[in-house]
């Protein structure tokens, strides 16, 4: 393997030589690359290459060898997103800022997808970028500063908080791709948009975008985003206002209610800044509202700040389940009457997962919640089993300790859903909880793990960040396999190569980025190959 | 005895049984001092105070509570915020909740009877002025009148024209005896006249208006006082006296008066007689009964009223007006083997419930006052004592609510038109509100040491009742029959009302109206 990377590395000074020798070269040639992020899709690894405008895209082949492509991106990228099914990759670009010529470019966004990219120009330049879970929509806005996953912009420039930009990937005939929208403000700038799955709401099935701001919720119904005249969004203001103190969103879950009704879809949102959980109900809208729908608004006091919700099934049915780590609770909200039940938890778990069809023998009358904390003060997990039993609005609470809290849960993809990797607060390593059987398998790291679970869940791969190994941990056995790679590694992709099968590509994104390929199932390192200076190639 | 509205509602949408006090109808005690309002198991949720056990029964106990609580109107609901300044209304139908803006502390809010549209009225506390709402196409209109200092209350007159704001004493039980509360304000709601603010007598306790002509009346310590709203501006025509003796204590009588606004009747505690007044003469007649009277209560059309002596079981009817010329042509009827000491009367005024409650009496007496040649009775045999009694506007149903001495109570549902048993329903609080029509009756329950709170909805005349809990305690029911919703509103700091769905019987809770009003959808610019 280190003979055929010094190969690499001698070619690709060759090439850098013989480019000097013809005359002027591009800027880049003249600065490091910046700016570099590698993403994981389903088929291969795509490297982000700011600095030159590109991203280079990295497949394996049967014999580990990197066949790599570069597709030309907008200046200055403010944030990139994979789609929810790994086959997309969406960049979006501030564009040259302030543009000065007619070369400088616009804001755009590229789609990168398998042999196909397309690039949209925007009129305006926005950070923040949500992909639709669906895969048809995308949402681009003013990200807060230093909202997790987007780059500042290249210069200062003015720009409108409220304008959310819709890009409908699906437009109909005759109709814009990209729909530019200034949501109403009251003050208020959106933090997080959210889209939700489809929806039977009284003028029909429909999908809305939910957006939140520091003050408000916006709710923008999709399927008329191309409607002329605009119809409006509706805005559901988050303060009485008798006093200056508005209540400040801080995360929403949506569920569409009974089949068969369509005035039963609801909202929850939790407040950062607050006692209680607000409850919007999307029922008919009056005569002559220019929407179809209109929430009710509710609140419900749940004891203290809640740090997450989810609506779940109970044998009582619907419930909105509120975590409440100041008091050490969980709080049961019914949507239609607001009562509430309080539920004493054996620690402040901050974190609520639905487990239900993981866990077998549920009937599908009543979820069960994995709780977790992810502070180092929780010391371990509880599953909550919401069938109800006489005197108690919860059928068990079965705690697992850990002797640790858990930082955070992976879901391992079918057909593993029945396993979760807790991530340990402590970094000492990670658990394999098996949702059947209820037994939480450590596993321990010296130092804190980065973790990359592979596409079909058979494997788990951990690695020191900025280390020199990986290893792979099959999810079957849970036995540990440790591999050595020539460079230093910060990110692991588990991909499926192009004989079908699966490679591991493990990046170290310094410098030049330099990539080594390794079957996935490799019992060593034999049989892999490192590549160097990745991002000198291709280059203009 | 007369029970005074536990809500502040609508009549005609939100009827409260034949324990109502009517919006053109006066009857009134004149229990002035010191505010005392009788035992409350109403917003307090407290347990009534059982009676003395010494020879001699207790007076008839008052079941009453005085707080603000939520109107209703043909489709809406309306709450005050008077922290806010704002009036929430809810669409009764969409449960859509919009706010409107009042005046400064917005409190006593009363919804305007015979108007084309949704009316109400706010005293607005901390501006001593008020606010007529009015629902229009676009929204709600509001105008601002100036009002005379400490209103507190309102009457209306039977078409809606004419509005009075004035100050009840009972509502300010600390108030000094230099505080006389004489100033009403007479609001034409026309707007043909502006305010007027008139001086009456000493304490007014009960504020009224002849149903057939522009006259108003002000039972006060001193008299009726009769207002005469023919004139512009209105002014104070006359007083009339109501007893031969100016000193006596007005604290021990009631009042009441007809709703032609021509006699006003008298009941004083611990007397045999009823004092008939003539308020257009000013003529006075002592009509004599064979006992204390414990209790009367006039029919809503006025044609007649209801004494009660429960010493003797005697109930006396007395003919309206013609007891003022013939004061001995009352008929008596003597309600053999039961005790009685307060009387109910149906809204058609065909029916009368008589019971007691200051004693633990099982029974009630159905009453028929239109059988010819003499009212006819029956007892129905009920299983925990009396509290109270409320009819439905047919007459056709009663509920009773239960004197239980426990933190649980009861009440009992009892069909009036036929004779079959009583259904009782055990509750988990005591019993506090009760809001009946003709297809449905609404109980709520409160018990605060065990945080319980709850509805129960009974049908009629099936009695099939479904109890619903509620998330906080009730402050008032009331039945929107129009949207076939039944609400209960709730103690809550943001505002919280459920409403029931009278056909599915589904819940639906709304709480902080402020919150609830600032959905901004686009409708408008």
């Amino acid at each position: 393997m280190k003979n055929r990377a010094k190969i690499g590395l001698f070619s690709a000074l060759l090439c850098t030589l013989a480019l000097t020798a013809c005359g002027d070269r591009e800027e880049v040639w003249a600065e490091a690359p910046r700016g570099v992020q590698a993403f994981g899709l389903r088929d291969r690894v795509v490297v982000l290459d700011d600095s030159a405008k590109r991203v280079v895209s990295l497949v394996a082949a049967a014999d580990q060898k990197l066949e790599r492509t570069s597709v030309r991106v907008g200046a200055n990228v403010a944030s990139v997103v994979p789609s929810k099914d790994l086959e997309k990759l969406f960049v979006l670009s501030y564009g040259d800022l302030p543009r000065r010529s007619a070369e400088d470019e616009r804001p755009s966004l590229t789609v990168l997808q398998t042999g196909a990219e397309r690039r949209i120009d925007l009129s305006s330049a926005h950070g923040g970028l949500v992909a639709d879970p669906a895969g048809r929509y995308l949402a681009i806005f003013a990200a807060a500063p230093g909202t997790l996953g987007t780059r500042p912009p290249p210069s200062s420039f003015v720009e409108n908080p409220n304008e959310i930009v819709i890009v409908d990937l699906e437009a109909p005939p005759g109709k814009e791709a990209v729909v530019p929208r200034s949501i109403r403000s009251f003050g208020g700038k959106p933090r997080a948009v959210t889209f939700t799955p489809v929806v039977n709401l009284p003028g029909g099935a429909r999908r809305l975008l939910v957006i939140e701001t520091d003050q408000d919720v916006t709710l923008l119904d999709l399927d008329h985003v191309h409607d002329t005249p605009e119809r409006p969004e509706i805005t559901v203001r988050l303060g009485t206002g008798s006093t200056a103190k508005p209540l400040a969103p801080a995360g929403i879950v949506i569920d569409d209610g009974e089949a068969s009704r369509s005035d039963d879809t609801r909202i929850a949102i939790r407040i950062s800044n607050d006692t209680n959980v607000v409850m919007l109900t999307l029922g008919p809208s009056a005569q002559g509202s220019p929407n179809d729908f209109f929430p009710t608004v509710n609140l419900s006091d749940v004891g203290g700040p809640a740090q997450d919700l989810a609506f779940v099934k109970t044998d009582g049915g619907l419930r909105l389940a509120a975590l409440v780590p100041s008091v050490r609770a969980a709080v049961l909200v019914e949507p239609s009457t607001g009562l509430t039940q309080k539920v004493d938890l054996p620690e402040a778990y901050s974190r609520l997962a639905l487990v239900t069809g993981a866990v077998p023998g549920t009937t599908g009358t009543a979820d069960v919640a994995l709780l977790y904390g992810a502070t180092t003060s929780t010391q371990g997990v509880s599953f909550w089993a919401l069938g109800k039993t006489a005197g108690q609005p919860y059928r068990s609470l079965e705690a697992v300790p850990l002797g640790t809290g858990v930082r955070s849960v992976l879901d391992v993809p079918a057909p593993r859903g029945d396993l979760k990797v807790l991530e340990s607060a402590n970094g000492n390593g990670f658990f394999v909880l098996d949702l059947a059987s209820r037994t939480a398998s450590p596993l321990v790291t010296t130092a804190r793990p980065k973790l990359s679970l592979s596409p079909g869940g058979e494997r788990l791969w951990a690695f020191p960040d900025g280390g020199n190994v990986i290893s792979r941990i099959d999810l079957s056995t849970l036995h540990p396999v440790t591999l050595p790679v020539d460079r230093q590694v910060e990110e692991v992709f588990d991909v499926t190569n192009r004989a079908g099968g699966s490679s591991v590509i493990a990046l170290d994104t310094r410098g030049t980025v330099s990539a080594t390929v390794l079957a996935a199932d490799a019992v060593d390192a034999i049989g892999g190959r490192t590549t160097f200076g990745l991002l000198l190639e291709g280059l203009p | 005895m007369i029970r005074r509205i536990p809500l502040g509602l609508v009549p005609g949408l939100l009827l409260l049984g034949m324990a109502c006090g009517q919006a053109g109808e006066s009857t009134a005690s004149d229990d002035t001092d010191g505010g005392t309002t009788g035992p409350a198991p109403t917003s307090t949720g407290g347990a009534v105070a059982p009676p003395a056990a010494d020879a001699a029964p207790p007076p008839e106990r008052e079941v009453e509570s005085s707080f603000e609580a939520p109107v209703a109107t043909g489709s809406f609901v309306w709450v005050t915020n008077p922290k806010s300044g704002r009036i929430a209304y809810i669409d009764v139908r969409s449960l859509v909740v919009k706010t409107v803006e009042a005046g400064n502390g917005p409190t006593y809010l009363a919804a305007v009877p015979g108007a084309n549209v949704d009316t109400t009225v706010v005293l607005n506390v901390l501006s001593n002025d008020a606010s007529v709402l009015r629902a229009t196409a676009t929204g709600i209109d509001v105008k601002s009148v100036k009002v005379a200092k400490d209103a507190n209350a309102w009457a209306f007159s039977a078409d809606g024209r004419y509005a009075i704001a004035w100050a009840d004493a009972k509502k300010r039980p600390g108030a000094p005896k230099t505080e006389g509360f004489q100033d009403l304000t007479v609001i034409d709601l026309s707007g043909a006249t502006p305010p007027t603010v008139l001086a009456v007598g000493y304490r007014p306790v009960l504020v009224g208006f002849a149903r057939n002509a522009p006259i108003a009346h002000a039972v006060t310590q001193d008299g009726v006082a009769i207002v005469d709203l023919a004139t512009s501006p209105p002014r104070l025509v006359r007083n009339v006296p109501i007893s031969a003796t100016p000193t006596e204590d007005p604290g021990t009588r009631d009042v009441a008066v007809t709703p032609d606004g021509k006699t006003a009747l008298v009941r004083r505690e611990g007397s045999p007689s009823i004092t008939a007044v003539s308020l257009e003469t000013g003529a006075r007649v002592e009509v004599a009964l064979n006992g204390p009277v414990t209790d009367l209560d006039l029919t809503e059309s006025g044609d007649r009223a209801v004494a009660v002596v429960r010493s003797t079981s005697t109930v006396a009817v007395l003919p309206i007006p013609g007891v003022l010329t013939q004061p001995t042509q009352v008929k008596n009827v003597t309600v053999t083997g039961e005790t009685v000491g307060s009387v109910v009367l149906s809204t058609d005024g065909s029916t009368a419930m008589l019971y007691t409650n200051a004693s633990q009496t099982e029974r009630v007496t159905v009453m028929n006052l239109l059988a010819t040649p003499d009212p006819t009775f029956r007892t129905v045999k009920l299983y925990s004592p009396v509290l109270a009694a409320f009819a439905a506007p047919d007459a056709r149903h009663a509920t009773i609510l239960h004197d239980v001495k426990t933190l649980d109570g009861a009440f009992s549902l009892v069909p009036l038109a036929i004779d079959l048993p009583a259904k009782i329903v055990a509750t988990k609080a005591k019993p506090t509100f009760v809001a009946m029509t003709e297809s449905v009756a609404i109980v709520s329950e409160r018990g605060d040491s065990q945080k319980i709170y709850g509805a129960y909805l009974a049908k009629l005349p099936s009695f099939e009742v479904e109890r619903f809990t509620l998330a906080s305690p009730p402050i008032a029911v009331g039945i929107v029959p129009a949207a076939k919703r039944a609400f209960v509103a709730q103690q809550h700091p943001e505002g919280r009302i459920t409403f029931l769905d009278l056909d599915t019987g589904l819940a639906r809770t709304l709480t902080g109206f402020e919150l609830a009003s600032r959905v901004v959808d686009g409708s408008k610019p």
